[in-house]
């Protein structure tokens, strides 16, 4: 049986989701000798050292080359089917180099787009920075859409598939060398907090820049109040700056590659400022607790933010809130989303196998924190939800099914 | 000097906390023996004049004593052994690397007193086999050198440590400048000490070294962090050193290192020696800067 090709386009600056999407599906290809070719973003090079798949990197000065480049590509490999590993951001990526997505569908094969968010077909509105915007362009609606579980409810829908990420599960003294690196005594608690290079930099915009340089001195303050034995392990880009009130507890770690796994497998609880981060996905599998960390807040003055704190408001929030507002909700810190995720999570166990607190009930996220850390009856309980979650998952069809199912649809439509 | 350099086994007797090969962190070892019987094969009769063997602990490797049987069958002149020194306590074992043609043994001596060394090795009882081991070894006419890597936690016993292994009869002390990776992965801020402190306990510890007639060498510094013993740099003599690291065969040790495991920052733009010293290592330089360093001659 002659190799079919697919030209797989992961274009995002920081798209770390849907280029482990990518590779996610791609490996499925080829395990039955596919072959997959990416065009992927220059940015997302450490992500594909060592794959085994032919990859291209684009730079964002490309402009209006990017379409003669995905039609040479096509056309040299004879593909038969292109891949957006997320329908959203190859639309916005394609916008921005003045490229009209639905010159696509020229190529005469079909066109299969990741609908991470289950959003195109809704064609909601995005919630961004606190201001509604166009979530995709139209034509955004004629891909065949894969929906990758989590964060997509499961379901028989057509092209709902499962991406759960293998389970890490570290040696007891593996675990324990990792942690004793990290300076910890037996008794000591840590807590994983990763951020991604879009958390930690500037997007042009006051409030979107304002949440992102404020959001740290409150975790600071909560991280603070979690007690002397609790450590808080920071992966990303660059440290926070204001946890070091915490000295020592605060250890900050730069992005690790192919190690990522030993942290996560070494920590008691990872907390998340972002709902469907792929790490969240990973301490589901693994069954690691999960605190989401979300604001459905909005307020421009401190008035309006302590009415709606009401009896939870206090005065270590309320100082912060002074440098902070005007406020905006987020499931994505320091995005938004939190209007565009909401019907995603409605009656989906995915926001069973991770707790969430709101952002500025300081007693709450504290309390919870040190549940999740502490109550061995607690952490059983949510443990037991991540693994019926597990199984969930596991009845749906993998990713190369769903896959064929949409490829198969879309050449009986042609 | 040429010399074959081999990664017989990831697993290790010792857990310490800067393994620049993350041994603590594997569980299985992902060595094929094979393929290490093939490359002492394909490399036989080409002029190396010895064989490193590494890991890991290579002395813990179950065909260890084969491995050396086919290094003796094979005519390497010398065989070097990379050790923790733990295995060599047990005299008849050390007896039985002697009889297979190991003559050097660089053996980890991370302090002074059982108390430091086993604190960073994770290995308690592990400084007095290491210890008797040496005595062992010399007491069969095996030269040692020790290896002592810099940490925050030995930083201040280096002259200690120095005159430890003077007085055991080390003919050789090496000092290694801490390369973040591996377990230092983790546990980078209770390891890795500041370059700016380093010197002023290691320059005694060298001149120390020095003093008792022995041999001293250093690794992996960058130039401007040591520019009065540049000339006791391992760089600063002529060596090629082609590795087997986990199924890789690098062709040359020291070109790899100065190009894939170090780089040139700003102060390395105007500096004479940039080439040879190859710069510093790049998780160094990521959480601390360059403002330590600085542009020789």
């Amino acid at each position: 049986m002659p190799r079919q090709t697919h030209l797989f386009l992961t274009l995002s600056r920081a798209g770390w989701g849907e280029a482990s999407f990518g590779l996610y599906l791609a490996e499925q290809l080829r395990r039955r000798n596919e072959n997959v070719l990416f065009l992927r973003h220059a940015g997302n090079e450490h992500l594909f050292a060592g794959t085994p798949f032919e990859n291209h990197p684009i730079g964002d000065h490309i402009g209006t080359l990017i379409w003669p480049l995905i039609k040479e590509c096509a056309r040299e490999n004879n593909i038969a089917s292109v891949v957006l590993c997320d329908s959203w951001t190859t639309d916005g990526f394609l916008r921005r180099c003045k490229v009209d997505g639905a010159v696509l569908f020229e190529l005469g094969v079909p066109v299969i787009g990741v609908d991470t968010w289950d959003n195109v077909s809704r064609a909601d509105p995005i919630d961004i920075f606190g201001t509604e915007r166009k979530a995709a362009s139209d034509w955004v609606r004629r891909v065949a859409g894969l929906l990758p579980c989590p964060i997509v409810r499961p379901s028989n829908r057509a092209g709902v598939c499962r991406f759960l990420n293998s389970p890490v599960s570290l040696a007891k003294r593996v675990r324990a060398h990792v942690r004793d690196g990290w300076g910890l005594r037996p008794t000591d608690s840590v807590i994983l907090f990763c951020t991604a290079s879009w958390q930690q930099t500037t997007y042009n915009d006051a409030d979107g820049d304002r949440c992102a340089v404020t959001f740290p001195a409150l975790l600071a303050q909560y991280a603070s109040e979690l007690g002397p034995d609790v450590h808080f392990v920071h992966v990303g880009p660059a440290p926070l700056e204001p946890l070091q009130r915490i000295g020592g507890r605060y250890k900050w770690l730069p992005p690790l590659g192919n190690k990522f796994d030993l942290a996560l497998g070494a920590v008691d609880l990872l907390v998340s400022a972002n709902a469907s981060a792929t790490t969240v996905n990973k301490a589901i599998a693994s069954q690691i607790p999960v605190l989401i960390l979300e604001n459905s807040c909005r307020a421009s003055a401190l008035d309006e933010a302590i009415e709606w704190l009401g009896n939870r408001a206090t005065p270590q929030v309320i100082e912060w809130l002074t440098t902070a507002l005007p406020i905006f909700p987020f499931r994505l810190w320091p995005i938004g989303l939190y209007k565009f995720i909401t019907p995603i999570l409605h009656e989906n166990p995915y926001a069973d196998a991770a707790e969430s607190v709101e952002w500025l009930d300081r007693q709450k996220v504290i309390d919870r924190t040190r549940a999740l850390l502490f109550s061995v009856s607690i952490r059983a309980e949510l443990q037991q939800r991540q693994h019926e979650y597990c199984c969930r998952i596991q009845h749906l069809p993998t990713a190369a099914e769903s896959f064929d199912s949409l490829l198969v649809s879309q050449l009986c439509a042609a | 000097m040429r010399s074959l350099s081999v990664h017989l086994t990831d697993l290790c007797n010792s857990r310490c906390s800067f393994c620049v090969v993350g041994s603590p962190l594997y569980v299985k070892d992902t060595i094929d023996v094979d393929q290490v019987r093939a490359f002492l094969l394909q490399n036989a009769n080409k002029g190396f004049d010895s064989v490193n063997l590494h890991g890991g602990e290579a002395t813990l490797h179950p065909q260890f004593l084969q491995i050396l049987d086919l290094i003796m069958e094979l005519g390497y002149p010398e065989v070097h052994l990379q050790t923790n020194g733990i295995r060599m306590a047990d005299r008849d074992f050390a007896h039985a690397m002697r009889a297979r043609g190991v003559t050097l043994f660089i053996v980890s001596l991370h302090g002074d007193s059982a108390e430091l060394h086993d604190s960073q090795t994770g290995s308690p009882g592990g400084f007095n086999k290491t210890i008797a081991g040496i005595t062992n070894v010399r007491s069969l006419g095996a030269t040692v050198r020790t290896n002592t890597v810099i940490t925050r936690q030995n930083t201040e016993r280096l002259s200690a440590t120095a005159l430890l292994a003077c007085n055991i009869g080390v003919g050789h002390l090496n000092f290694s400048n801490l390369h973040p990776v591996g377990s230092a992965t983790f546990s980078f801020d209770c390891v890795v000490p500041r370059m700016t402190s380093i010197r002023e306990h290691l320059y005694p510890a060298i001149e120390l070294s020095l003093a008792e007639g022995r041999l001293v060498t250093l690794e992996g510094f960058p130039y401007c962090v040591v520019p009065e013993y540049v000339h006791l740099h391992l760089n600063e003599i002529s060596r090629q050193i082609k590795m087997l690291m986990r199924g890789n065969v690098i062709a040359d040790y020291d070109v790899f290192m100065n190009t894939s495991c170090r780089v040139l920052g700003p102060p390395c733009a105007t500096c004479g020696m940039s080439d040879k010293c190859g710069g510093v290592y790049p998780e160094y330089s990521e959480r601390f800067g360059w403002g330590e360093f600085h542009a020789l001659r």
